[in-house]
């Protein structure tokens, strides 16, 4: 569906990876910070909520 | 020295070290049974722990010689090609017919001995798979006879299809899954599925308007426990899923890891995906459910979901696979749970489900990557959801076709009065724990 090889060939290639060399690569890293900050944040509401139920 | 000494001298130590490679592989993916086995005995219920921990040991012990004795020959024999009938002539194949020379100590052959162990613990793992849907319920027969059927037939000849350079779907489909997302996990999940909708629920899972009640395993952390020692395990499964560069030293070929497909590949990217996924699936599923059986399910899940590219994906993308896996294998679970089906250990959402992103995820996101041999097409998504449809009813049709011919022989199910009496009892006439008083 999406085209995301940056290699024709396997001939001399080096970065391989989806999107190596593009923007893509931004977007993923991004993605990823997101998906490391929004569970924390939930585990600090997750703890709270505990803490005024039981604390 | 002569430069043919020299080589000669290279060769022999590269293809030792090749063995050793996979020899260690093999032992390490043998706690994927020990986790499997753990896991599973945590999630039964205290008067079946050890019929369940049975189940599991005779699994992998049946795969041993079932799998000498035809599952590695079905593999290279589904490798040229061939959809519905075995190839014989094919040159693999009559190489590694369980009398020849190959299969069995050979001074001039290091390599099929190892890679023949390698792919005989893939198959055990399929079995395992399997086997916690089915806890607490299922007779020991039946058990042995379908553990023996996914591992030693049907998984195989998914792997002849689409884990091999030259099977149908890879040359004509360019299909990519290199760490067996559909080859074993999809295969596995939709087989246990076929056969749990004919083995039916354990006793006092559904009530009768429907409902489902939590029938809780009797030691939460060695299930947890468990899932751990599995993961490590498959940190071995997917080292094998690689081909050693020593295996063709020498050659055009020597100068990398490979894929099982023959591209060119790293070690490192296996390490970065699978480590980077494991840690997406953990995360994802605490984002959702903060309940660690979920947890660790997650980091499985997650590594099935980037299995399929694990040598191409940016790390990034197989943390964010791994994430949606955690994510999703919950609410999968609620899903089959609610047709009536109990599975256990929810293995159809874990290997079944994750399989299916796993397989597609590479079809959507790894579109046009080359293949490594002319003539055959690169990934695409057609390719990646003809795969994905056929590992689906490779699984499911022999898993519920085998399983409903056993319950029509009244063979498959332990009776609702046995499952109450406890099957340690009644099978290994010994309690697990004969110190402390048994759950009811």
């Amino acid at each position: 569906m999406f085209n995301s090889s940056p290699v024709d060939s396997w001939e001399g290639a080096a970065a391989i990876f989806n999107s190596a060399g593009s923007t893509g690569v931004t977007i993923w890293f991004l993605i990823t910070i997101a998906l490391c900050i929004i569970p924390v944040i939930a585990a600090i509401k997750h703890d709270n909520k505990a803490d005024r139920e039981h604390g | 020295m002569s430069p043919e000494e020299v080589l000669a001298v290279v060769n022999a130590a590269a293809n030792v070290s090749m063995e050793a490679y996979y020899w260690w592989c093999t032992a390490i993916m043998v706690c994927i049974h020990a986790g499997f086995m753990m896991y599973e005995m945590g999630v039964s219920r205290s008067r079946n722990v050890l019929a369940s921990g049975v189940k599991n040991i005779l699994a992998f012990a049946f795969m041993i010689p079932t799998f000498f004795l035809f599952g590695w020959w079905l593999y290279w024999a589904y490798g040229t090609g061939n959809i519905f009938l075995p190839d014989a002539s094919a040159e693999f194949a009559q190489y590694y017919v369980p009398w020849s020379d190959g299969m069995g100590p050979n001074l001039q052959d290091g390599a099929s001995g190892v890679f023949w162990a390698a792919f005989t613990l893939f198959a055990a793992t399929t079995a395992s798979i399997v086997s916690g849907s089915v806890i607490e319920r299922i007779r020991m027969g039946a058990w042995i006879i379908l553990a023996v059927l996914v591992g030693s037939v049907v998984w195989i000849i998914g792997a002849g299809w689409g884990w091999s350079g030259g099977g149908w779907l890879v040359t004509q489909w360019g299909y990519h899954d290199v760490g067996a997302a559909g080859v074993v996990h999809m295969i596995s999940g939709f087989f246990a599925l076929g056969i749990l909708i004919n083995l039916g629920p354990r006793v006092g899972r559904f009530n009768a308007d429907g409902s489902a009640n939590e029938l809780r395993g009797h030691n939460a952390p060695l299930t947890i426990a468990g899932l751990m020692i599995i993961i490590i395990g498959f940190f071995g499964f997917l080292g094998g899923c690689l081909i050693y560069p020593a295996a063709m030293a020498g050659t055009a070929a020597d100068a990398g890891w490979l894929t099982i497909y023959g591209s060119p590949a790293t070690l490192s990217s296996f390490a970065f995906n699978t480590l980077m996924s494991f840690g997406g699936g953990i995360i994802g599923a605490y984002f959702i459910t903060k309940d660690p059986f979920w947890m660790m399910s997650g980091a499985l899940g997650g590594i099935f979901c980037a299995a399929g590219g694990l040598d191409l994906w940016y790390p990034g993308t197989a943390f964010a696979l791994g994430f949606l896996g955690g994510v999703v294998i919950p609410y999968s679970h609620k899903v089959i749970t609610s047709w009536g089906i109990d599975d256990a250990v929810g293995a159809v959402s874990v290997h079944g489900t994750c399989g299916i992103i796993g397989v597609m995820a590479v079809g959507i996101l790894l579109g046009g990557y080359p293949a490594p041999m002319e003539g055959v097409p690169p990934i695409t998504f057609t390719g990646q959801l003809v795969g994905a449809i056929s590992m689906l009813l490779l699984g499911f049709i022999p898993g519920y076709v085998v399983s409903w011919i056993l319950k029509k022989c009244g063979i498959l199910r332990v009776s609702d009065a046995l499952q109450n009496f406890g099957l340690d009892e009644a099978e290994i006439d010994t309690p697990s724990y004969p110190e402390f008083q048994r759950s009811q």
